[in-house]
């Protein structure tokens, strides 16, 4: 076969076609390594069970007529891609400059200063992640009812990239822990919790997750669930109205505008083999 | 009430009848206590065991049980108490009530009473590896910190078995096989509603048994109540099932109204109603969202919320709250209804009407709908009533359960409304009874606001004495009402303080996850997700 487009021979295209291709994607995968943060945990590599640990070997058989669904399916599944093309409209300072933690974060890290081609970098990164956050769908009471309120056609939170509310924790970019932790759920949730990919954020949605709420006085309820893992923004309310979930989003958004990928992390990830000092936290709040 | 003494004399000499309460009290002996039992649902129609209610008394440890009698609707209370306080211990009854199963693993699970020839006795709500049974009142907080390790044994069971010289031992038990292919479902899953956690053990695609573990969301409501005031503790009832919230704090409500002996105004009672059947409708209408999504159909989950809202914007502009309204309390409600009340009901009852036949046309004869849900997860007429499902889920059964017309409270009486009852008792009934009850709704709201219409637009909302300080009298007090999932009940055991001794919240998914397993037997996995989503439980009801 001998045709041309533009001149160019279609075997030549093809080729071209294909590098392209392929440079795309490993460039993507190398780019994500270089500056992507990440954490290496015992818990992170196990399989995701819905938060509990695996019974017995994961490795079980099937019977072979199953492989042909496994491999239609495989084939359907998307990959994830960053969404760089959406645009919104972002909390502008004058209106929300009642959060003395972020205007500090912002201070010392104009103090230090940032060279200005990593600086540019860091704000194409935040600008893509701040508008594609995908939460995990983790609610455990009350809370929950309102976050589907959010999901449903009237508040409506795709307008803002939060929309695609992710099962598996693989796939999300931050926990919106709705509703009361108790002492047998605690170890579920601190696994999703290490099983996420980095960057990872947690928001605290409701007063049982940012201190116990009622139920403070019980025998198996988590005062706040900062005692297990750390919380980026506290969302008071019982439960809160959807209006305050989406203040607490883009708290949340303010706060991944401000990071630094290149150039040292500024969120330092605490890791395996920490333990969360609860008094020290107390007093932090 | 005479009449009934005299039976159960005859029954069980030893048992001794108390008919000066509201219900007639019987205390027996734990050794005849199985005896008795079995005659009373067999002789006397007393198929349903309500609830079973651990209580601590001073000098022992011992339940109470709450039967319900099918053909009368009376109700029959009995106490049992177990003979030894250091290893308390009594006889099973879930042979004859299967619903029993899991009240007693929860008795056991709060109290440590052992109940002999139970299958398997194991922990209901709380860590296997829980030191102490915290609903003692010597219970030491501080014996249980936050622990982060995961929990260990969770295939291993055990059960007590007593011989023919009555001693009683020990036996271990396995819940799945080794070699069994055992799948786990939650705590953290999108279609069990919550943090349900099924273990379902699987030969290729069908399921063999499904272990139901419990407790992720475990709060210890009831052991909080015993340290609060009447007042107090209404707050907790409407975080237990959050899409009930009106109706189980109008439960409470009552509950304590009538010990007090507390005359509330109609015109509050009317505003109670109205508020119990838009939760109600709020409820289905959330539970046709969930359902529908958990079946692929995304759109139809969209519509459901967008009426639902019409109901959020009426309990804000009267309540002050989207959710947890916090609007009934003792005497009455809290403020007046708002001027354009029963003008967004109104609005709302349409809307929702004209909704209603949209879904019927977007959902219900869908090809996918159908096949999925017809025949699916089948629960028989017996099997409800042997496990106390009430509720839309009991009467797809075809069983009357609807305390609205069995019981009535409130202003139920007066009202014309048609109970709701399929035959079949598959997936696709369960659903259709809550469709259908959505019409019942509206038309119950159609008719209040007409008499609210008829009482002016302001009155007395509250009644014009409520104790500041309230002292139920001693003794035990029982109320019961429909809920949106079934018959709630709450069981205050007073000792004439302002605190109560006891108090228990009878919970109508408790009982829906019992037959869990047996709707899904022998059906695919796939299933799982149809057939829970129809049985449609809060999983905060069911842990407390």
């Amino acid at each position: 076969m001998d045709f041309s487009i533009f001149g160019v021979q279609s075997t030549t295209m093809a080729i071209t076609a294909a590098l392209t291709g392929v440079l795309l994607v490993v460039g993507a995968l190398v780019i994500a390594w270089l500056i992507g943060p990440r954490s290496y945990t015992k818990k992170k590599g196990e399989p995701f069970e819905c938060g509990i640990p695996t019974r017995g070997d994961s490795m079980a058989q099937f019977h072979v007529g199953y492989y042909l669904f496994a491999f239609r399916s495989g084939l359907c599944l998307e990959e994830r891609s960053v969404e760089m093309e959406v645009k919104i409209k972002s909390m502008k300072h004058e209106d929300f400059k009642d959060n003395e933690y972020i205007d500090n974060l912002v201070e010392q890290l104009r103090a230090g200063g940032t060279n200005i081609i990593v600086g540019k970098l860091d704000q194409l990164m935040n600008w893509g992640v701040s508008n594609s956050l995908w939460p995990l769908c983790f609610g455990t009471s009350c809370c929950a009812i309102e976050f589907m309120c959010l999901g449903a056609a009237r508040y409506d939170m795709a307008r803002y990239g939060f929309e695609v509310a992710r099962n598996s924790p693989r796939q999300a970019d931050y926990i919106m822990c709705q509703g009361t932790i108790n002492y047998r759920m605690a170890p579920a949730l601190k696994r999703l919790y290490e099983q996420m990919a980095e960057p990872k954020y947690v928001i605290a949605c409701g007063s049982c997750t940012v201190s116990g709420g009622p139920f403070k006085n019980s025998y198996c309820v988590v005062k706040g669930v900062d005692e297990i893992i750390p919380v980026d923004v506290y969302l008071p309310g019982c439960p809160p109205r959807p209006e305050a979930f989406f203040y607490a989003l883009m708290q949340l958004q303010r706060k991944i505008k401000v990071q630094k990928y290149f150039g040292g992390v500024n969120r330092k990830e605490k890791l395996e083999g920490i333990k969360y000092d609860s008094e020290a936290m107390k007093e932090t709040k | 009430m005479a009449d009934i003494q005299d039976k159960i004399t005859k029954l069980c000499p030893q048992a001794q009848v108390d008919t000066t309460g509201e219900f007639p009290l019987v205390t027996v002996p734990d050794a005849q206590w199985h005896d008795l039992a079995r005659a009373l649902k067999t002789q006397l129609h007393y198929d349903v065991l309500s609830a079973v209610v651990g209580m601590e008394w001073p000098d022992a440890f011992g339940c109470m049980y709450y039967l319900t009698n099918t053909s009368t609707h009376e109700l029959l209370h009995v106490k049992v108490t177990a003979p030894d306080r250091e290893n308390p211990r009594l006889h099973t009854v879930c042979d004859l009530w299967p619903v029993a199963n899991f009240q007693e693993r929860e008795v056991y699970d709060f109290y440590g009473i052992v109940f002999i020839g139970h299958p398997d006795m194991r922990r209901m709500f709380l860590r296997n590896d829980w030191v102490g049974y915290p609903l003692r009142k010597d219970y030491d907080p501080a014996s249980n910190p936050l622990r982060l390790e995961d929990e260990t044994n969770e295939d291993y069971t055990c059960r007590w078995v007593e011989d023919e010289n009555g001693n009683v031992k020990k036996v271990d038990g396995k819940v799945f096989e080794d070699d069994e292919y055992v799948v786990n479902v939650g705590p953290q899953h999108p279609s069990t509603h919550g943090v349900m956690r099924y273990r379902a053990s699987l030969d290729g695609e069908t399921v063999k048994k499904i272990d139901v573990v419990s407790g992720y969301i475990h709060r210890g409501i009831e052991k909080m109540c015993e340290s609060l005031t009447y007042p107090q503790m209404l707050l907790y009832t409407e975080r237990m099932d959050y899409m009930a919230a009106h109706i189980n704090r109008h439960c409470m409500c009552m509950c304590v109204e009538k010990a007090l002996g507390l005359e509330v105004p109609r015109r509050a009672e009317l505003i109670r109603l109205m508020m119990d059947e838009l939760m109600r409708l709020s409820s289905h209408l959330l539970s046709y969202g969930c359902l529908t999504m958990d079946q692929g159909a995304t759109t139809a989950f969209f519509y459901g919320f967008r009426e639902r809202e019409l109901i959020y914007d009426i309990f804000d502009r009267t309540c002050g709250a989207r959710m947890s309204m916090s609007y009934s309390t003792i005497g009455g409600v809290v403020a007046d209804v708002h001027e354009d009340f029963i003008k967004d009901v109104r609005n709302a009852c349409d809307v929702i009407e004209k909704a209603l036949k949209e879904y019927h046309k977007l959902f219900t004869g869908n090809v996918i709908a159908v096949n999925r849900m017809t025949g699916v997860g089948i629960l028989s007429k017996e099997d409800a009533i042997a496990y106390d499902i009430t509720g839309p889920s009991g009467r797809a059964s075809g069983w009357h359960c609807d305390v609205r017309k069995t019981n009535p409270y409130s202003l139920y009486n007066e009202f014309d409304f048609d109970e709701i009852t399929y035959e079949n008792g598959d997936s696709m009934d369960r659903y259709m009874v809550r469709m259908k009850e959505m019409e019942q709704c509206i038309k119950i709201l159609r008719q209040a606001c007409d008499k609210l219409e008829a009482e002016g637009i302001q009155g007395e909302y509250i009644a014009p004495k409520v104790p500041k300080v309230m002292k139920l009298p001693a003794g035990h007090w029982y109320q019961q009402v429909e809920a949106s999932r079934g018959a709630f009940g709450v069981f205050i055991e007073s000792d004439g303080n302002t605190k109560p001794v006891r108090v228990h919240f009878q919970s109508p998914c408790f009982n829906l996850i019992g037959v869990v397993d047996l709707t899904c037997r022998d059906n695919l996995i796939a299933d799982l997700i149809t057939i829970t989503a129809s049985l449609d439980f809060v999983i905060p009801d069911i842990d407390r």
